[in-house]
């Protein structure tokens, strides 16, 4: 598909979550428990906007929604709440940016400037996030892959949104666990051509980004956003990219849209299609006698039906521009968004929903078109239905020049659907209640002192403590790596470790046993545990079993100490196995050791470490020879 | 800091000048943006040039390693408000005004700098609160002087007073004064002292949140005091604000007995030993919650506008020193009110005397300036017999002022005295209720309320 769109350009933008407390104020970065308490706020739209505001704001101003909040001590503060002013930035959180910004050869900022960004869909009690340019790319900023470099552009440092829980038309529900955990945005120019690239570099910077050991894993910790557009397309930012596996997908879809949204223009341009002033025409007498329970139903609650003559996009409504939405549905979203509609019906799809072509004549006689011409209907009360029929109306109107530029939402069979209009620079104003942050000499020098490995150096390290190249690759790409260096540090012995870690526990995840819910800590600990018993590696698999059944190290463990036997004990049964079989013995010799060494460890598995039970096995033979 | 003189020095040998939209060459980078003005108590460092990137990000970049400036073609103006068109209002509609002395709450920012200028007219009212224009018809709305509350001086009292009482007669409902938070509770007691024959409400309301954002409180505090101002079926001074954190109501509080006690919640204002006069929804239905307030009338108001500032406002804590009171008298100082602990107390029993101040309340009595103790427990009334200490105070002179709030007290003396009253007028006069500043009331309810 990719070698159908090579002027495809794609950057990317990822949102990290970081290991500290919070961005502005001393709230620990955990998601918490069930909210004990609840606010109800309503955000507006400040006077200074009026004249100049930016679209993206007034969306959400319109609708002028009632936010509930809710949170608990344990995890938000009279900062999350809007009551208080912010604390000073997290020196650990602008440390650890400064790493990163270190890490990829990017220049740090002589002076960060915290900025407010006005967000008004409630995801911020106080209307606006924080954030601030850390870090700007310079020409060694650069992450390879094999299709080409990829320059760094940008590192912000910036606060996380309150988590939504319900959101409707006339209100949201957040929670503020989330709210203030610091983020670190890194952006990349627009050099990546391939969806296969965007895939390659965005598990490159993952995967440099892990290696801080700084950052939050887990679900929803990291979240990609994606810039696609295409030559005489135009820039989209998709939100909310979660899984890499997604990528791909989503980087070819939109140029697959795009493309289709030139094909209409073109169209449109062949067709010679003008569009006139919006002109909204209440069908709803019309409709009276019409026998569709959609139409009665909404002139039932009192509802009108409104008509938007679309002359020109006749068939292109319901051309289909990605497999499963048509046209007809970019027309949709803007209506809901921009009216909470539920949605449009359009005359492609007509006759349909029980309502008749003898109908539709109706309607374009009442709209002043020919006779098979388009048109959008809409069922709603007033003044909903107007205001959706003219944020169709401006949706038709781009499509005359082809693809507008929107911020649109990854849905998860990878298509995107319209959240709103792409925000602009008028979004930023400073933060008036935080000064400015000189970056000094020692700070930069702090954080490079604090860089991490390189993944070359890092390999190198773990050949070192006795895993194979092979292994070492597979560990450093896996989100376990810092597991295993807990476990190691205190003590593990490093083979053991990476097989467990690499194999046996995603063999018992595919047997359904629940080890997700093993704590790192404990693991990590229960690994070094395991080494200090001088427990035999044979017993592995059932240490995880007991771990992820007991959650605990120690229990693990002790439930495992099954009883060791000494030397005099295994010699006996091991002469034991030898004197049955005496008669093989002496027949293969040497050669018998090997069969024997099965039945020996059905006997002592666990109870001795194999090679031992070799060495003795080996001794008796020898004896009886 | 402002720009230091190095990077003006820059500025003028590449000619570019604040607002210009420019290209530099910095790291190796090339930067675009408009250079942005520094304020001159800036934090940060003095010596980087500031600019607004395209992205919205403002950036400090040292001038030391800017390599190049190239002048691109436009060219920004900072705090340049679009001008505002005149509003027709509906004639219908009850008439208040609004008075704006400052503060957070009529303040307004530019989104490039994030600096703030203070703008007011019935437009910008308008403008800002919609609303208002279908709840009352803004008749006038003036700006008076622009002070941070803290700046406030009684002289400025004297002046809203008179403000407030011309308004009043020249046919509003009810006037809006806004005010900065920090002493609003100050200048609430004085218009309660110094206007007289009211025949509407004074409300006075302000902001915990700056006005640039999403959140502020403003709106909701501004169209309560509105309806306040306009549908109260009351005459008096009050305060409205924020009843909670969440934006569904508002307190209608009595302006002797509200406090700001809390630094930064929208709810900082709490009524203290009373309930609220009434609570405003954010629909606008105002619920009475006291009984027995003066209702509207046809009289006419006049202000009262006197205050003598020889007045003193002290405060008890282990080892504070009376010199401060005998340094004051020296100065010629009329009066004190003491915030005493607890019940309202002063230390005047210690080992050896030592920072006793019986001699000083002594010698204030002998000079036939007023004492007065209230207390700095905030909530309850003082008592002169529970304590031997209390009954050596009440003995050497001291009055004790009931349940009222330290700073109503000190406000109330001051303005008693500017009558030119006696000390025995003034001890009677202390205790008699103007302005439901004191009761013989002591509902457990009102309790951190």
């Amino acid at each position: 598909m990719s070698a159908n769109h090579p002027r495809l350009t794609v950057g990317l933008e990822w949102h990290q979550r970081l290991k500290s407390n919070k961005l502005f104020c001393d709230c620990p970065s955990e998601l918490g428990r069930e909210p004990s308490r609840t606010e109800t706020r309503y955000l507006r739209l400040s006077s200074s906007e009026l004249g100049e505001i930016d679209p993206a704001a007034m969306l959400e101003a319109r609708r002028s929604r009632r936010f509930e909040y809710g949170y608990s001590a344990d995890n938000a503060c009279l900062v999350e709440l809007d009551e208080a002013p912010p604390h000073l930035v997290n020196e650990e959180a602008l440390m650890i940016a400064l790493k990163v910004a270190l890490m990829f050869n990017m220049r740090v900022l002589d002076e960060i400037r915290v900025m407010r960004k006005v967000v008004l869909d409630g995801s911020n009690t106080a209307g606006f996030q924080r954030t601030m340019l850390v870090a700007i790319g310079t020409d060694s900023s650069r992450v390879h892959t094999s299709a080409g470099d990829v320059r760094i552009t940008t590192l912000c440092l910036e606060e996380e949104s309150a988590f939504i829980v319900t959101t409707g038309e006339r209100e949201a529900a957040y929670r503020l666990d989330r709210l203030g955990i610091p983020l670190i945005e890194i952006a990349t120019s627009p050099d990546i051509h391939t969806p296969e690239q965007a895939r390659e570099i965005a598990e490159e910077v993952g995967l440099m980004l892990r290696l801080t050991g700084n950052m939050q894993r887990g679900i929803g910790s990291i979240r990609q956003d994606l810039n696609v557009s295409i030559e005489e397309g135009n820039r989209q930012e998709i939100k909310g990219v979660q899984e890499l596996q997604q990528l791909s997908r989503l980087v070819e879809l939109e140029a697959v849209r795009q493309s289709n949204l030139l094909r209409i223009r073109d169209e449109l341009k062949r067709r010679g299609a003008t569009l006139e002033q919006p002109k909204c025409v209440d069908v709803t007498a019309r409709l009276m006698g019409c026998r569709s329970s959609l139409v009665q139903g909404a002139i039932k609650r009192g509802q009108k039906a409104l008509c938007l003559p679309a002359p020109g996009f006749e068939g292109l409504l319901g051309f289909e521009i990605v497999p499963g939405r048509r046209f007809g549905r970019e027309l949709a979203d803007r209506a809901r968004a921009w009216a909470g509609v539920g949605g449009i019906i359009h005359s492609d799809e007509l006759p349909a929903y029980g309502i008749t072509e003898e109908e539709c004549v109706f309607m374009r006689e009442a709209c002043g078109v020919k006779p098979g011409a388009a048109f959008i209907m809409v069922l709603a009360e007033e003044p909903r239905a107007t205001r959706a029929l003219r944020a169709v109306h401006d949706r038709l109107r781009e499509a005359m020049s082809g693809v507008p530029c929107e911020t649109r939402r990854a849905n998860e069979d990878g298509t995107t659907s319209y959240l709103r209009p792409l925000p602009g620079a008028a979004r930023m104003y400073p933060e008036t209640d935080l000064p400015p942050i000189a970056i000094s000499e020692t700070m930069l020098e702090q954080a490079r002192k604090a860089l991490p490995p390189t993944p070359s150096e890092l390999k190198e390290r773990l050949v070192g403590l006795g895993l194979s190249e092979q292994v070492a690759s597979q560990l450093i790409r896996s989100p376990k790596l810092e597991i295993f260096e807990a476990a190691v540090s205190q003590g593990a012995a490093a083979t053991t470790a990476a097989t467990a870690i690499l194999t046996i526990l995603p063999d018992l995840r595919r047997e359904n046993v629940d080890v997700e819910s093993i704590e790192e800590s404990e693991l990590a600990k229960g690994l070094a545990g395991f080494h200090k018993l001088n427990l035999p590696k044979e017993l592995m698999e059932q240490f995880l079993r007991e771990l992820a059944a007991r959650r605990n190290a120690d229990l693990a463990l002790s439930a495992l100490k099954a009883p060791q036997v000494t030397e005099e004990e295994a010699r006996a049964i091991i002469k034991q196995i030898v004197a049955e079989r005496v008669d093989f013995v002496k027949e293969r010799g040497r050669d018998s050791v090997e069969p024997l060494m099965g039945l020996a460890m059905e006997k002592l598995k666990g109870r001795m470490p194999g090679t031992d039970v070799h060495r003795i096995l080996k001794e008796e033979v020898e004896a009886v020879l | 800091m402002p720009y230091s003189d190095k990077v003006l020095d820059f500025m003028r040998s590449r000619a570019i000048s604040i607002g210009d939209e420019v290209r530099i060459k910095v790291y190796g980078l090339e930067l675009e943006g408009y250079v942005l003005p520094r304020e001159e108590l800036e934090f940060g460092n003095p010596n980087v040039l500031l600019l607004k990137l395209r992205s919205g990000y403002n950036a400090g970049v040292r001038v030391d390693n800017i390599t190049s400036v190239d002048k691109l073609a436009g060219k920004v103006e900072f705090e340049r408000f679009p001008k505002l068109k005149e509003v027709k209002q509906d004639e219908r509609l009850p008439p208040i005004s609004f008075i704006s002395t400052g503060g957070t709450v009529s303040s307004r920012v530019d989104y490039l700098t994030g600096g703030v200028a203070m703008l007011f007219s019935p437009e910008e009212m308008l403008y800002g609160i919609p609303e208002l224009s279908g709840i009352v018809r803004v008749r006038t709305a003036d700006r008076l002087f622009s002070l941070a509350s803290e700046d406030v001086r009684p002289a400025q009292w004297l002046d809203i007073s008179k403000r407030v009482a011309k308004l009043l007669s020249e046919g509003d409902r009810g006037v809006v004064v806004l005010h900065g938070t920090d002493t609003m509770h100050f200048t609430s007691a004085a218009l309660s002292f110094m206007l007289k024959g009211l025949n509407g409400p004074v409300v006075l309301t302000g902001a915990q949140r700056s006005p640039d954002r999403g959140s502020r409180d403003a709106d909701l505090n501004v169209l309560s005091s509105a309806r306040v101002a306009a549908f109260l079926p009351c005459a008096l001074v009050c305060v409205v604000f924020h009843s909670s954190p969440s934006d569904d109501s508002t307190f209608v509080l009595r302006g002797t007995r509200a406090r700001k006690m809390h630094t930064s919640r929208r709810d900082a204002f709490r009524p203290i030993n009373e309930l609220p006069v009434a609570t405003v929804s954010r629909d606008g239905d105002i619920d009475l919650i006291q009984r027995d307030l003066k209702p509207r009338s046809d009289e006419t108001p006049w202000a009262d506008p006197v205050f003598e500032e020889k007045v003193a406002l002290l405060s008890a804590y282990p080892n504070s020193i009376p010199e401060v009171m005998d340094h004051l008298l020296d100065k010629g100082y009329r009066g004190f009110v003491l915030q005493g602990t607890g019940l309202g107390h002063m230390p005047v029993q210690t080992i050896g005397d030592e920072g006793s101040w019986l001699p000083a309340i002594r010698r204030a009595q002998d000079q036939g300036a007023f004492v007065g103790m209230t207390s700095q427990c905030i909530y309850g009334r003082v008592d002169q017999f529970v304590y031997r200490n209390g009954r050596l105070l009440a003995d050497a002179g001291v009055t004790f002022l009931g349940d009222m709030l330290s700073e109503v007290a000190y406000v109330k003396l001051g303005w008693l005295l500017g009558h030119g009253y006696d000390l025995e007028d003034i001890k009677k006069l202390m205790l008699f209720n103007f302005a439901g500043e004191i009761s013989d009331g002591d509902n457990p309810e009102t309790f951190l309320y």
